[in-house]
């Protein structure tokens, strides 16, 4: 066997920090020159270790300028040959490389622009690890990889960089969000990613955390049971797979690169599979892909007026206050009762129907049905009566007419693992239903005792959050907005996926302590009050590749782009 | 012993030296525009026809330029009147070119205090010298001293500029106490000794690195500037170099020493200051073609801002950017945009025909042998008139891209003017 080992790009310098007056040092931000050997390999993204007077200053490129002492376009066109392309020189006119720097890590801890002409070198696996000791092992959750190697093919190229479980899943911080296009940026591939790393990381220390997956579209997280049983099996699925999407063999390698790497780092899911569990609805044909899924049904009694309301009234409309009060008031009359939908709608039809019947002779007779919930508006009960008429008949998957109770998702049965809950065809109004009720039973679960409770942790991945947390006001947002103040406290971690950040409400987004983008196009990344923390990386993030993201976690002060491989169950299964 | 130790700012402060204030401009002015030119009686020996897409044939390996920086830094009261000290970075350097590439070869630098000692002398004889300091002076060998440098960065040199560095006749003057009264005077003398220093600081350059590659027969090294001009200097730059010269430094001394130094050289003139009375129009020929005159001077001939022709060299007339002639509205003198390549005869003629006698006739007919390695060299000058160097409009017609990048890379290295202020203050 061939010595296999080997981050090959060389330890020696290959810039200076530079002090110019066009290019001036900050403590936080500077620029060095690079040397004008080819292939440095340096590009924006790139991580850069500067060293000098005993200090060493881990940093990511952010920019690239080259220039050169040319000072305008004519130069450039009489100098080949007086405008000839054809022109061959015989010597090559010097170009200056110079990169912008940002400060990922500084040891000592200095917050001043470097002392001196320092030089740059590539980042090594020693300078790498300063980075990962900024989280104690016990804290540390796999959050992809950084490339070090220029041999893409072997893990040692890879150094895994880790997200601290305290800004992850609280208490210091909590929840993800994740934006980038759909079918570019690899959202869900990425937060499925780090849900076997938080799953790994609650094996190592004895942490119950249930991960609740709500399966958006096609059938991205319902045949996660389908993974390789053997790394063997997993490599040659990856090759094929690869061959298959890209025809590119070094992409294969690549991927069973990070893979590797990611095992060595605890991440294991062929060796050490988390338990499965699927929910999903009757009617669902997509059922028989999954592993003994239970199916889930919604009474009246099994959601709460919140639930309701989020479910009756569509993301972009501001429901009338007046039914609003309405829904209140009789879900305050059916407290302790056990009332079912249809009940429901025929107490609040015959409460439509009240201001007519008092002029009529059948007052007597319906006065006795009414619901003794007030006085209302026959106009405001009768728009209430229209939605709820509208719910039932598109939420039939999910919602159980005729009982009070139905075959909810509970707490007890979330298991310690993946718990992958149907969405995909479900009408919005059904989603939002279902979603709601999840959450809420994962924050009403964890803030149960701890002795009666399975799960310490409950970590919840959504996709399309813009559809439960829009941007405008909206009541169907309240939930959610209510987890992600309280969720680093209650241990429950929201990880939310969309294509626009900008689509986001702000609480949810600013709670989100870790921001990651993959590709995204350029008119929504320049929106700088959403992405302002991505800095210059945000004119790289259109170019990302399938696989990278800019990962910005708060232990460290400066994004940076991360690896991390392909789903195993993706890999695996044939288009 | 207690003298021996003086640091150059205690042996400044003994001699009751004034700072100068900051705003006090260095003597680096070196005006691109030659302001006027010296024609002289030359014999034109060929009019080379040499296409406007020439590809080298020969090679112009290595790149050879000094720079300096020359700054007054105290003013020592003598008498009535106060006189000005110096002090000077000088940086001599060559790069080579690999394939495409100009690399860094080989660089020297020295940092040369300035005083006028002598002409002090003759007014206050107490004055001495800086002992810790090695002396530049009529005993020569300053290359030799450079080159033993260790720690470049720190003052190790002094010079007296009040006395002629070379008995070569030349542009330097003794000061005596009358001249040391005009500051202008003084200042003069700085700049003109920097200029020879580096002069010499090129020679030893150029004499390094024939000494230390292995050349081809076609390949060059490319000095910036007359190519004659530093051998004036040659017994000052080394004991080795001592005798490639006569004494006067106008005469070739060691023929063979000579030959060896200057069949690799040749000299790329962008500022022409020495041009022939009669014939160089051909030069400004718009034929398809280029049209290079090529001149012999009789005798060695000095211009006024250092230009040197000599008969050792032809001259090479080529209208390098004949095309930005008209595109560089400061040009109002077609000359202006004539560049000069001093070619000596050992670079195109065989090593056993006497080519230093008075009686040589360099042969360029047609076929000959000089003709055809001239006519080489020429193509290549040529063919490296692309890319254009960034710089003033004269440079831009008459530098080569390649000298332009060497002082470049030189210039990078000039301590600033207060950092050497500051060495001198230590």
């Amino acid at each position: 066997m061939a010595d296999e080992r080997a981050p090959q790009i060389a330890q020696s310098y290959i810039g200076r920090i530079t002090f110019s007056q066009d290019l001036p040092a900050g403590p936080d931000e500077f620029w060095c020159w690079l040397s004008a050997s080819r292939g440095l390999n340096v590009q924006v993204g790139s991580l850069l270790t500067v060293e000098g007077e005993g200090e060493r200053i881990i940093t990511v490129v952010s920019d690239m300028k080259y220039t050169s002492v040319t000072r305008d376009v004519s130069t450039e066109f009489y100098g080949s040959g007086y405008g000839s392309p054809q022109t061959q020189p015989t010597v090559r006119p010097t170009i200056i490389r110079c990169a912008k720097l940002r400060v990922l890590l500084r040891t000592p801890r200095v917050l001043a622009p470097p002392e001196g002409r320092w030089g740059v070198r590539h980042v090594n696996d020693e300078d790498l690890s300063l980075l990962s000791e900024q989280i104690s092992l016990e804290r540390r959750i796999l959050g992809g990889f950084i490339k070090i190697g220029l041999n893409e093919g072997i893990p040692e190229s890879w150094h895994p960089v880790f997200l601290h479980a305290d800004f992850l899943l609280g208490p210091q911080g909590a929840h993800m969000n994740v934006s980038g296009i759909t079918g570019l940026a690899t959202k869900t591939s990425y937060a499925l990613f780090i849900a076997y790393s938080i799953l790994a990381w609650a094996q190592a220390n004895d942490e119950k955390v249930g991960v609740i997956l709500f399966n958006v579209k096609r059938r991205d997280f319902l045949q996660l049971h389908q993974i390789p049983s053997e790394w063997d099996k997993a490599h040659s699925s990856i090759e094929e797979w690869a061959k298959r999407e890209f025809g590119d063999g070094q992409i294969a390698r690549r991927v069973c690169a990070l893979w590797e790497s990611a095992r060595k780092n605890g991440v294991d899911p062929i060796s050490n599979p988390p338990d499965i569990r699927y929910f999903t609805y009757q009617g669902d044909p997509d059922s028989n892909l999954m592993q003994e899924p239970y199916f889930v049904k919604y009474g009246l009694k099994d959601i709460t007026r919140d639930e309701l309301i989020a479910a009756l009234y569509r993301a972009d409309e501001e429901p009338g206050e007046q039914q609003i009060n309405l829904i209140n008031a009789y879900f305050e009359y059916i407290s302790g009762k056990d009332v079912s939908f249809s009940r429901m709608m025929n107490d609040l039809t015959v409460l439509g129907q009240q201001s007519v019947s008092r002029a009529s002779r059948q007052y007597d007779r319906l006065a006795s049905q009414v619901p003794q919930i007030g006085i209302w508006d026959d106009r405001t009960v009768n728009a209430v009566v229209r939605r709820l008429t509208g719910f039932l008949s598109k939420a039939s998957h999910i919602v159980e007419k005729e009982r009070a109770r139905a075959e909810p998702v509970k707490f007890e049965m979330l298991v310690d693992g993946l718990n992958v809950i149907q969405l995909n065809r479900l009408h919005d109004t059904e989603k939002r239903l279902l979603v709601n009720a999840v959450l809420r039973i994962a924050s009403e679960g964890l803030e149960m005792p701890e002795n009666r409770r399975n799960l310490n942790r409950i970590v919840v991945v959504i996709d399309e959050l813009n559809k439960y947390a829009p941007k405008r006001w909206s009541p169907i947002k309240e939930q959610i907005i209510d987890i992600v103040a309280r969720g680093r406290d209650l241990r429950l971690s929201l990880i939310g996926a969309q294509q626009f950040a900008s689509d986001i409400d702000n609480e949810v987004l600013g709670n989100s302590a870790t921001k990651v983008v993959g590709r995204s196009d350029t008119s929504e990344i320049s929106k700088k009050e959403v992405y302002a923390y991505l800095s210059d990386l945000r004119d790289m993030v259109p170019y990302l590749e399938k696989g990278q993201m800019v990962l910005y976690h708060p232990v460290h002060p400066t994004p940076f782009i991360v690896w991390f491989p392909p789903p195993l169950h993706s890999v695996s299964l044939p288009t | 012993m207690e003298k021996s130790e003086l640091s150059v700012g205690e042996y400044l402060r003994r001699l009751n030296a004034i700072p100068l204030p900051m705003n006090v401009p260095s003597e680096e002015v070196a005006p691109d525009f030659i302001v006027g030119v010296k024609p002289h009686d030359a014999t034109q020996l060929a009019v080379m026809q040499i296409p406007e897409i020439a590809t080298p044939e020969v090679k112009f390996r290595f790149f050879v330029d000094g720079v300096q920086r020359t700054v007054p830094i105290c003013q020592v009261p003598v008498g009535s009147f106060r006189v000005p000290i110096f002090i000077a970075h000088l940086i001599a350097g060559a790069m080579e070119r690999v394939h495409d590439r100009l690399n860094p070869f080989l660089k020297r630098e020295a940092i040369v205090l300035y005083i006028p000692l002598e002409g002090l002398r003759s007014i206050d004889s107490s004055l001495s010298p800086p002992t810790t300091l090695a002396k530049f002076g009529h005993g020569g060998n300053i290359y030799n001293l450079i080159m033993r440098l260790r720690q470049p960065r720190r003052i190790d040199f002094w010079t007296d500029i009040s006395v002629r560095l070379s008995e070569a006749p030349g542009d330097e003057v003794n000061l005596g106490p009358v001249e040391l009264s005009a500051v202008g005077a003084v200042r003069r003398a700085a700049r003109n000794r920097s200029q020879v220093l580096l002069r010499i600081m090129e020679l030893g350059v150029v004499w390094e690195i024939i000494s230390r590659s292995i050349f081809n027969e076609d390949e060059f090294v490319v000095l910036d500037g007359p190519v004659f001009l530093p051998f004036k200097y040659a017994g000052l730059t080394s004991q080795q170099l001592a005798t490639v010269m006569s004494s006067s430094g106008e005469q070739i001394g060691d023929p063979r020493q000579a030959y060896h130094l200057l069949s690799h050289l040749i000299g790329a003139v962008k500022q022409v200051e020495i041009i022939p009375a009669q014939g160089l129009a051909v030069a400004l020929s718009l034929e398809p073609d280029l049209r290079v005159p090529v001149y012999l001077f009789s005798e060695m001939i000095r211009g006024v801002t250092g230009d040197l022709v000599s008969r050792h060299v032809v001259s090479c007339f080529v209208w390098l950017r004949r095309e930005l002639n008209e595109e560089i509205p400061l040009i109002w003198s077609p000359t202006s945009g004539l560049a000069r390549i001093d070619v000596p005869f050992p670079a195109i003629v065989d090593s056993r025909i006497n080519w230093y006698s008075h009686d040589f006739h360099l042969d360029l007919s047609d076929g000959s042998r000089s003709r055809r390695r001239l006519e080489a060299i020429l193509r290549t000058v040529v063919a490296e008139r692309w890319p254009i160097p960034e710089e003033s409009p004269p440079r831009m017609l008459t530098e080569l891209y390649a000298i332009a990048e060497t002082e470049r890379w030189l210039k990078g290295h000039l301590l600033p003017e207060q950092e050497l202020r500051g060495l001198a203050e230590a």
